[in-house]
């Protein structure tokens, strides 16, 4: 389509296909005012009527005599007023956009908004920043207006919503809430509902507490003192504090954001616009910012002793020596969490290097190691860029809940919905629910455990004969469609759209853990028929630099311990002390092994935050700044390094992980430069791409009775490491972990919601409370991970992906 | 035996009770005759350039107080009227008479000062007192309407911050009846004067063709011969409704600047006279303008009027995006303002054009070929003040 001539004010403007006045006119850096627009939507709302123009229709041949007659003002014959946000131009028309009249009508829209507005800016967060402040002032309203402060409409102030506060007496009805909630996060929370009082206010469509994803979206794009943040609310002026653009590093999305800093604290979290996040955050990266502040390890210990910082730093190396000089090198062993910052980890590689140890151990990057591994050997391996998600054909997720474990894909996804051109197909392999199904994919519905079937019937279906080469002992297609419990018509249809294009495979990194996922799926990608360049592979993790580690693993690959290697040197007694760079190594590895520690002479853990305790026969805690305290980078999804900016100055004592290792490193009289963290890393294009060997082995579990159920481990999208349990924002809006069953199960064990129940597996046992849920197969057990509250891995025996449990109502025998 | 001469460098300053402030100039003499000079400026540099950068327009207004600090009415006035012209408004008749008649009261108040120190650096210590006594009936004036003794602060843009005090108009009379008879006692003291007359006839030299190539202004330049007048040519705040005549002496030596100076206080008194006679009424400030904060009450009551308040204080006016320069006959001079607006509420950028500064640069023309004893003489008769200078 050719672009669209026209004219606004007098300047000659063309309109790209699709383009709307404002569109045009913003492009052209031409000023209409606009207050319900907004680039974030994927259409416009046309509530406010703030961006009314004139079009006037002249013939071809007066152009000319026109503007040089009027320049640059409309004369007669206009259209009546039209909103620009909605209306798209048509070729040689003349727009005009601030004639006396909308000036006029204009100040009557503002006037409109003001008639009710209480007199509140003294004491309104909004002050500063309020669009309705600005129109007041930008259409110089002075009078014309009757006000009865005493005869307000009584307007319902939602106090009691979580997060969110709400006093509808501010509102302009914009409607750019509704339509974010809806369009951005297809969460639809909120809708302009009529009250009794005749009018319209802003509430949940049902009028019940809000209950939602508290993204703070709604809060961040509402143009008045509306919707404000609770945990902000009354804590400072909006322009007392400076905005500081840095990198969410709660999950590895990496989204873009602008910390809002007063006084050495963060008080809130705003979006940062462009940005490839479009602006938009998750409860995390909006609201966990006071994870800074709670629950820190604010000084060094020995054996739980407070300790000069110093003197645990010689300890330290003390200790190593002497550990070394007795077992040798090689019995040192370095276990990393993989949501700490990439100078961090090539951190811990230098101290392994200062120790001449190459056992290090990243337990989370397990997963994504092993695709990488298998996508090497296909020619698969590439890193993809954000664009691949928003151009591909087809996405594939399988096994993972993208809006838990990943919001930004989450959003990706949805706004591609939206688009006309490129909407793309969307398959979603998983064993229960998402929000997603609301955008009506391909539901692969499976029984939790037979990915591998599932895997083995679509690459079947796209390689046909051929997959008798490179899978052995393949089973019979009813007998695998038995196994996952799959619809086969669904199967079908899925397999016919991976086949149709560009491909982006999501894939959860806990299920990558599994033997023969990672080759399967390379398989199918193959059996898709696209080019290499063509597929995009996603691991998702909840861990924001699994992406560092990985890096920093595919180049050291000599330094990778696995996590059996890692079991068996520990069972063995071969590994003397442990330095873990994380929060909390229970959470990273299952319960026996963690209990082997006990058995060790030194454990060593550079941590930010109070998170369970580990026990050796020595053990030294190192406090570390956290990312809002140093400069510190990470490696997002998309294979970009990021960085974190340095947006408060830590306690005394707290220091960088880089600096307590360059003290270290001088105990060894080694000098340690400053580490710079560069993103050089290139996968090597391969041109040839290979099925991999598959050898199919039918599961044999036999669940022993005491142990019915399985338990899975699943991410909630309020927490991510387990450091984000200590921010206000996910407290508030998911208190506590929790255990989730089907109501079938429930009702089977006389159980209902909220009661507290007791799960139990061969080596742990813990305590939630109970969620009843309507889309689980029956033998199933879901915990979170990331909440403090409780820790799944506790109840794990083994390094595998699920557990057999028993559940019981807790606090009774009977 | 031969005696060897040499020029000799000499230091002045910058801690001199007859330099007026903080200034250095090195001398470099021939016995006793100035071979060259240099003066050297900086000392009490603030960077209120800078500084200007970072606040909103309204904010800077008591910055400028303290450029001329003995004119601070005529730096109030400068600054609004530029950010005025920028804005393309200007202010009711009766705050355009209030000010004109604040900064003709300045410039006396600031002649006064010159007046008194220039004399007393020169030996007349009689004068000095005088001339206070008449600035102190000035300053009570000006205390009544702004509150302040120094820096009124009393500018507003679209404005003045209050209406004249009850009784002002009477004290002023009061003093315009006064002020012409002490003129001419000063005269008395001085004009004919022979040490005054051989101490500032003849002395520090600034030629007509000089004084316009070193872009010097207000009464330095009318002292060379140069009858120019910012009030008369880009009249603001109604000077072109004023009669007034723009005293001009062709000799371009101290004693015509002297003279220059004696004549200005004679017209501004003049001007006074009128403005005060012909007091138009009505509002002090803009009403109802989107540059200006409504009144007290109407932020209390209406909550447009509150939330334009809002927004005007804490993120300044919506100004044109453009680039103006601005300038006002100040006492010392041409006081400029070169504003470049991004269309925020806060200047871009902002540079000051400041009078003594440029009057300082042609000092060293003036001295050459003088005696050191009259570096003092040629001081005076430049009336610098560093908070201007040195900005
Ligand atoms: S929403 Fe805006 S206009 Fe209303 S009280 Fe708050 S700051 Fe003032
Ligand atoms: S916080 Fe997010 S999910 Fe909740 S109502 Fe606002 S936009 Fe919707
Ligand atoms: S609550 Fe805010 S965003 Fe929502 S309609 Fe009202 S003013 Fe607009
Ligand atoms: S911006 Fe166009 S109607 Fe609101």
């Amino acid at each position: 389509m050719a672009d669209i001539n026209f004219f606004i004010d007098g300047v000659p403007v063309s309109a790209k296909p699709g383009e709307t006045i404002l569109q045009v006119a913003n492009r052209y850096g031409i000023y209409i005012p606009a207050i319900c627009y907004s680039d974030r939507f994927s259409s416009p709302i046309g509530a406010c009527r703030i961006c009314i123009v004139v079009i006037e229709q002249l013939p071809e041949e007066d152009l000319r005599t026109h503007l040089e007659a009027h320049h640059p003002v409309a004369t007669g014959k206009c259209s009546r007023p039209m909103p620009a946000c909605v209306m798209k131009p048509k070729a040689g028309t003349y727009v005009w956009t601030n004639t006396d009249a909308l000036k006029q009508a204009r100040a009557e829209i503002v006037k409109k908004w003001d008639r009710y507005h209480p007199l509140q800016c003294g004491v309104c967060d909004a002050s500063g920043e309020c669009e309705l402040q600005n129109a007041n002032l930008e259409f110089n309203i002075t009078s014309g207006l009757e006000q009865d402060f005493d005869n307000l409409p009584q307007k319902t102030i939602h106090k009691e919503w979580p997060i969110v506060n709400n006093d509808p007496h501010l509102c302009i009805q914009c409607k750019r809430c509704v339509k974010i909630c809806d369009d951005v996060m297809g969460v639809k929370a909120l809708a302009l509902v009529k009250k009794e009082w005749g009018g319209f206010e802003i509430d949940t469509p049902d009028g019940s507490p809000l209950d939602c994803e508290f993204c703070n979206q709604c809060i961040d794009i509402c143009p008045t003192g509306s919707l404000e943040s609770k945990l902000f609310m009354y804590k400072a002026k909006s322009w007392e504090m400076e905005h500081i653009v840095s990198g969410c590093f709660f999950c590895p999305a990496g989204c873009e954001l602008e910390l809002n800093v007063k006084d050495n604290k963060i008080l809130r979290v705003t979006s940062h616009l462009p940005s490839f996040n479009d602006g938009n955050l998750c409860n995390l990266g909006a609201f966990a910012y006071d994870m800074n502040e709670n629950n820190r390890i604010t000084a060094a210990s020995i054996n739980d002793k407070e300790e000069d910082l110093n003197n645990v730093i010689g300890q330290t190396y003390e200790d190593l020596k002497k550990i070394t000089d007795k077992y040798g090198t090689d019995s040192v062993a370095i276990v990393c969490d993989s949501s700490i910052s990439s100078e961090a980890m090539v951190s811990a590689k230098r101290l392994a290097d200062l120790i001449g140890t190459k056992n290090m151990l990243f337990p989370e990057a397990e997963g994504i190691i092993k695709l990488d591994m298998a996508l090497e050997k296909a020619g698969l391996l590439r890193q993809p860029s954000y664009d691949q998600i928003k151009n591909s054909e087809t996405i594939f997720a399988i096994g993972t809940d993208l809006t838990n474990s990943i919001p930004l894909l989450d959003w990706f996804i949805i706004r591609k919905s939206k688009s006309k051109t490129k909407k793309g197909k969307l398959i979603l392999a998983h064993y229960r629910e998402s929000k997603l199904d609301k955008l009506k994919p391909v539901k692969l519905r499976y029984n939790p455990g037979s990915e591998r079937e599932l895997l083995l019937l679509l690459i079947q279906k796209l390689a046909g004969q051929k997959t008798l080469e490179f899978v052995k002992n393949l089973p019979e297609p009813d007998t695998l469609i038995k196994i996952t419990g799959v619809d086969a018509e669904s199967l079908e249809t899925a397999a016919g759209q991976i086949k149709s294009g560009k491909l982006s495979v999501m894939v959860d990194t806990m299920l990558l853990e599994k033997s023969g996922i990672a080759e399967l799926l390379a398989d199918l990608a193959i059996a898709s028929g696209n080019q290499a360049s063509a597929i995009g592979f996603w691991p998702i993790s909840r861990k924001s630099n699994i992406k560092g580690a990985e890096r920093l693993l595919l180049d050291n690959r000599d330094y990778c311990l696995d996590k059996a290697g890692f079991t068996q040197r520990l069972a063995e007694g071969d590994l003397h002390a442990i330095i873990h760079f994380g929060n909390s190594i229970e959470r990273i590895l299952p319960a026996p092994i963690v209990s082997k520690i006990a058995d060790i002479d030194l454990f060593v853990k550079f941590a930010t935050h109070e998170i369970g305790k580990t026990e050796a026969k020595k053990n030294l805690v190192i406090p570390v700044a956290t990312a809002y305290e140093e400069d510190s980078h990470y490696i997002n999804l998309e294979g970009k390094l990021f960085k974190a900016k340095k947006s408060i100055e830590p306690k005394k004592d707290i220091l960088p992980v880089q600096s307590i290792v360059k003290l270290i490193a001088e105990k060894f009289n080694t000098i340690m430069s400053p580490i710079k963290i560069k993103n050089d890393f290139t996968f090597k294009d391969s041109a040839q791409l290979n099925y991999l060997e598959y050898e199919y082995k039918p599961i044999e579990e036999i669940e022993p009775k005491q142990y019915p159920y399985r338990l899975i481990v699943e991410h909630s999208r309020f927490r991510s490491d387990v450091s984000t349990s200590f921010g206000s924002g996910p407290k508030i809006a998911r208190a506590a972990g929790y255990a989730e069953i089907s109501s079938g199960l429930a009702e089977a064990l006389d159980l209902k919601s909220d009661d507290k129940i007791k799960i139990v597996s061969k080596s742990g046992q813990c305590e939630a409370s109970l969620l009843i849920s309507n889309d689980l197969p029956d033998n199933l057990v879901v915990v979170p991970d990331g909440f403090s509250d409780i820790n799944p891995m506790s109840l794990f025996s083994s390094n595998d992906w699920c557990e057999h449990v028993n559940i019981e109502k807790a606090g009774g025998n009977q | 035996m031969s005696v060897e001469t040499r020029e000799m460098l000499i230091n002045m300053g910058p801690q001199h009770p007859s330099t007026h402030g903080v200034l250095r100039i090195i001398l470099k003499l021939d016995g006793e005759r100035i071979a060259g000079s240099e003066p050297e400026v900086g000392y009490l540099h603030r960077g209120f350039e800078k500084l200007a950068e970072n606040m909103l327009y309204q904010q800077f207004i008591p910055y400028t107080d303290r450029l001329d600090y003995l004119a601070s009415m005529n730096n109030n006035q400068s600054y609004v009227v530029a950010v005025e012209r920028l804005l393309g408004i200007k202010a009711p008749p009766r705050a355009q008479a209030i000010r004109v008649i604040m900064s003709e009261l300045g410039r006396i108040a600031s002649h006064l000062v010159w007046l008194a120190t220039h004399a007393l650096d020169i030996g007349a210590m009689t004068v000095f007192l005088y001339c206070f006594r008449e600035r102190e009936a000035i300053i009570d004036l000006f205390e009544a309407a702004a509150g302040n003794r120094l820096n009124y602060n009393y500018a507003r843009i679209g404005g003045v911050a209050f209406d004249l005090p009850k009784g002002f108009k009477e004290n002023l009379q009061k003093f315009l009846d006064i002020f012409p008879e002490k003129l001419d006692e000063y005269h008395r003291l001085l004009t004919k004067n022979r040490i005054w007359l051989s101490r500032t006839k003849g002395i520090g030299i600034l030629t007509k063709e000089q004084a316009i190539n070193w872009g010097t202004s207000g009464p330095v330049l009318r002292g060379s011969g140069v009858e120019w007048d910012i009030r008369k040519a880009f009249p603001y705040d109604g000077y072109e409704n004023y009669d007034f005549d723009v005293p001009t002496n062709q000799t371009g030596d101290v004693y015509g600047r002297y003279l220059v100076r004696m004549e200005e206080m004679r017209q501004s008194r003049r001007i006074i006279q009128q403005a005060i006679e012909h007091l138009p009424d009505g509002p002090v400030i803009l009403q109802d303008s989107p540059y200006v904060s409504p009144s007290k009450e109407k932020i209390m009551t209406e909550n447009f009027s509150l939330m334009k308040h809002m927004v005007l204080t804490i993120k300044g006016m919506r100004t044109p995006v453009a680039t103006l320069y601005s300038a006002t006959e100040n006492p010392k001079g041409e006081l400029g303002f070169y504003i470049v607006s991004d269309g925020s509420g806060k200047p871009y950028k902002l540079k000051i054009r400041a009078p003594s500064f440029i009057n300082i640069s042609a000092m060293p023309t003036m001295l050459k070929g003088n005696y050191v004893a009259d570096v003092i003489a040629v001081i005076g008769s430049l009336d610098f003040v560093f908070g201007e200078c040195d900005r």
